[in-house]
């Protein structure tokens, strides 16, 4: 493992009012490291994510990229600098293609979208690397839909594939498997699963089956502040973290998990 | 020295009753876009209605001015209530250019809709006597017209704080401009409230129309020719921001009055300078890639 | 990856629509000799009205003010003509080079807003240079506008006559060439940028995109080419008057668009015919009348065709298809 993380936070404080979401959190991801955020509702992951990406300003703290210290870097910005984020609300271009919405940013990644000449159609390097990401998501088949066609799952898939295209540095899944189908499940596990090595990633995830098989370390959020960071195993059977899970479903998922 | 405050009591107070009129048609738009979100160039269209009935009762009918005012308010309310229940509401939900495009169309209509009424002339627009008469207010002579408008234009504002600010019709429709979701979870029938506050955007349109026609004369092209002017005053008020409209829409009149009468060959630029100053640094948006 | 400049279908039997369009002009060229001078006038509209379409119908910038970058065309090649250099096709391609100044300079705020402000700086924009055209009489004739304005032969060969055949073909031939620029564009990996900046801004720039660099280049090109048409309109009118500064134009060109409809790019050259042919028959007629019909249009387009012509058209092609494969 790289010495030098690819993403950090320190201290990174973040207050709505008298509600605290983020509590001094320092957190490290590597190159090629697969993390976990998890917690209870509520208890910050999301802003936390949103505060890493740039979409929320923080009240204390920094965060950096790659060394380079991007606390004041708007959030598109981060992406170019190799940032990239799922949204759990999907946020597509409706009326185009699955295709074209797979177009654009590959286009912004490569450059190709200062050409106003050569026809899009005509960009078989471009195509190809379209099509190999949709028929890893089993889109291949809904290529000439349009967004507002597609079912809710396969525009989930279709936001894992947009942020795959960005070939990021760091990318950052926002319950990636939630409200889908079985099927679109497997597909989502299965992509996450053959990530390039050298990626680093961290899923906010409920679902510790899937943060059991991919998760190398968990770090468990609670109200804002990093409460324990640890591999699978470790922090399942931390009685702090039971304590915070209570109530049967929390309690069985973790029993389950745990001994499976 | 007496000429330099003489030319400004003329700015001040022509510019100021300008001002008011522009207030009581602009006021109308701000609130309906600030609540609707509805960018509607077919506004000035009431106004325009609403003078052409009041100089019609007047001239045509011999009715007194303020009858006439009271009729035409009220003619214009009931269409606008037509109006809104047939065209507008279909707009809550469009699309900007839809909307723009949708409006544009109804003030065109509006527009042929006068001509064929009234003909393409512009309407006689004196005043009657007890207005026309000249205040002397010591370093110069005022027509007690102008005195009238900036009266009404207070009482205007005034009535509208009440009503915005200390009652409960107001209180929702604040809730509602500041945020829709919120106001229908809470029970407010967001869509009669739409329906109320257009009727009464255009309502106060006519009445600015109406007290307003000597110095915006009744003519087709009435709706076109002054929605620059109305659209920014509601562009630099901001939407649904109803205390501001008032010194917004004075400045404005002031400003344009006081230009055009310091330095005729460029003062009409000022008006548009002004604005786009005020967008770009007030509108920026702060995200650019 | 069409931009949606041209449904796939319909590509089998277009191929190069450059090429129909000259061969209805052609028609008309044939059947209506007497009014070539009204035609040239529609073929110089519609490429004003595609322009429009690259910054409105594509890239979503919906602004009450093309008519500048027309004005200000027409207004340099008047005076770049009159002013010593008189060839055709060079001070069309100058006096778009000055469009594309104006929109360069323009492009950096007035693409930052959106909604009301936009519409009203660019309003005011249009307003201002009105106003500023008006007032500099020295400069552009003022209400009488710029006359004496001669030009050379095209090519050198093809003299302006007065019955406007020179005019007719030269304007068929820029037409076509603006549409062919228009569609390599629009089918491009920008052109598709462009769409994805109008269709979800947002995200266009969480997907890395210069969004605002972006936008200025499709403005900077409409604006080029509508001060293309401006110039060209000079040209075969030898005339420059106010009007082409005017709010008037503004609305009449978005009109047109809508008309045939927006993002299509065909549906502003069928819109542009369709008004122009419809105003040229009823012109006859009281101006206010007129406005019925436009009023009318704009509401109906909206609320039941909101493609347009284009969009009827498409409609009905496709239910005919569905009945034959039926």
């Amino acid at each position: 493992m790289n010495a030098d993380p690819v993403l950090s936070t320190r201290g990174l404080t973040k207050r709505f009012g008298t509600v605290v979401v983020a509590d001094n959190i320092d957190f490290d991801l590597h190159a090629g490291e697969r993390a976990a955020l998890i917690g209870p509702n509520g208890a910050g992951k999301t802003s936390f994510v949103g505060l890493v990406s740039g979409t929320i300003r923080p009240d204390a703290g920094g965060v950096h990229l790659n060394g380079q210290d991007v606390t004041r870097l708007r959030s598109d910005h981060r992406v170019k600098a190799g940032l990239v984020r799922t949204f759990q609300i999907t946020n597509l271009f409706n009326k185009l293609t699955v295709r074209q919405n797979l177009y654009l940013p590959v286009s912004e990644r490569i450059g190709a979208s200062n050409d106003i000449w050569s026809p899009a159609a005509g960009e078989t390097a471009i195509i190809d690397e379209i099509d190999d990401i949709l028929v890893r998501l089993g889109l291949i088949e809904d290529r000439h839909r349009t967004i507002t066609e597609l079912p809710y799952g396969r525009r989930r898939l279709l936001e894992i594939g947009i942020a795959l295209s960005l070939r990021p540095k760091v990318l950052i899944l926002d319950e990636p498997a939630a409200g889908l189908r079985a099927e679109d499940v497997i597909l989502v596990l299965d992509v996450i699963g053959r990530l390039p090595a050298e990626m680093a990633m961290m899923m906010i995830e409920h679902d510790m089956q899937v943060v059991k098989r991919f998760a190398s370390r968990v770090t468990v959020l609670v109200r804002g502040a990093v409460l324990m960071t640890g591999s699978p195993s470790e922090v399942m059977s931390a009685d702090a973290v039971r304590a915070v899970y209570l109530g049967r479903a929390g309690h069985t998922r973790f029993h389950d998990s745990a001994h499976a | 020295m007496s000429d330099f405050a003489a030319s400004l009591i003329f700015i001040v107070l022509y510019g100021l009753s300008f001002g008011m009129v522009l207030f009581a048609i602009s006021i109308g738009l701000v609130i309906t876009m600030g609540l609707m979100r509805v960018l509607n160039m077919a506004h000035g269209f009431f106004a325009a209605l609403g003078a052409y009935v009041t100089v019609w009762l007047m001239f045509q009918q011999g009715a007194p001015l303020w009858l006439s005012v009271v009729v035409a308010c009220v003619v214009v309310t009931l269409l606008s209530i037509l109006i809104e229940r047939t065209f507008f509401r279909h707009l809550y939900t469009a699309a900007q250019l839809d909307q723009v495009l949708l409006t544009i169309g109804l003030a065109f209509l509006g527009a042929a809709f006068l001509n064929l009424l009234f003909g393409p002339n512009p309407q006689p627009s004196t005043l009657p006597s007890s207005l026309a008469a000249n205040v002397d207010l010591g370093i110069r002579t005022v027509q007690l017209y102008r005195l009238f408008i900036v009266v009404l234009g207070a009482c205007l504002m005034l009535g509208l704080w009440w009503l915005f600010d200390k009652t409960d019709f107001g209180a929702r429709v604040r809730a509602a401009v500041d945020n829709r979701r919120m106001a229908e979870a809470v029970g407010i029938d967001v869509d009669r409230l739409f329906a109320i506050t257009f009727a009464l955007g255009c309502c106060l349109a006519a009445l600015g129309g109406a007290v307003g026609y000597a110095m915006l004369p009744p003519e087709p092209m009435y709706p076109f020719k002054y929605l620059v002017i109305i659209l920014i005053v509601v562009a630099l008020t901001g939407f649904g921001n109803i205390k501001s409209g008032a010194f917004i829409a004075a400045s404005v009149g002031i400003v344009d009055t006081g230009a055009r009468f310091l330095a005729p060959t460029y003062g009409s630029f000022v008006i548009y300078v002004f604005l786009i100053g005020m967008m770009v640094s007030r509108h920026l948006r702060m995200a650019e890639p | 990856m069409t931009g949606n400049a041209t449904p796939s279908r319909m590509r089998k039997y277009l191929l190069f629509p450059e090429l129909w369009i000259a061969a209805a002009a052609l028609l008309w060229f044939v059947l209506f000799p007497d009014q070539l001078s009204f035609g040239t006038s529609v073929l110089v509209t519609a490429i004003f009205v595609m322009s429009l379409d690259l910054v409105l119908g594509y890239a979503g910038v919906v602004t009450l003010g093309h008519a500048l970058f027309f004005g200000f065309g027409a207004y340099a090649a008047g005076l770049i003509s009159i002013y010593g250099w008189n060839e055709p096709i060079s001070v069309a391609v100058a006096a778009s080079a000055v469009g594309a100044t104006v929109a360069l300079a323009t492009g950096p705020f007035v693409l930052r807003l959106r909604e009301l402000p936009l519409l009203m700086v660019t309003l005011a924009l249009g307003a201002i240079a009105f106003e500023a055209a008006n007032k500099a009489t020295w400069l552009t004739g003022g209400d009488d506008g710029l006359v004496g304005i001669e030009f050379k032969p095209v090519l050198g060969l093809f003299e302006w006559t007065l019955s406007s055949d020179t005019a007719y073909v030269y304007a068929v031939c820029w037409l076509c060439v603006c549409l062919y620029i228009a569609r390599r564009i629009v089918n491009s990996s920008f052109g598709l940028a462009v769409v994805g900046v109008r269709e979800n801004f947002w995200r266009m720039a969480l997907l890395g995109a210069p969004v605002q660099r972006h936008l200025l280049r499709i403005y900077v090109i409409g604006g080029a080419l509508a001060a293309l048409a401006g110039a060209l309109s000079v040209e075969t009118v030898r005339f420059v008057g106010l009007s082409v500064l005017s709010v008037d134009t503004s609305i009449a060109a978005l009109v047109m668009l809508v008309v045939g409809g927006v993002g299509r790019l065909y549906g502003a050259l069928i819109g542009t015919v369709a008004y122009m042919l419809v105003h040229h028959v009823a012109a006859q007629i009281n101006p206010y009348h007129w406005m019925f019909v436009i009023g009318a249009l704009l509401v109906a387009v909206v609320m039941y065709a909101r493609g347009g012509l284009l969009g009827l058209a498409e409609t009905l092609a496709a239910s005919v298809t569905r009945v034959r494969g039926a």
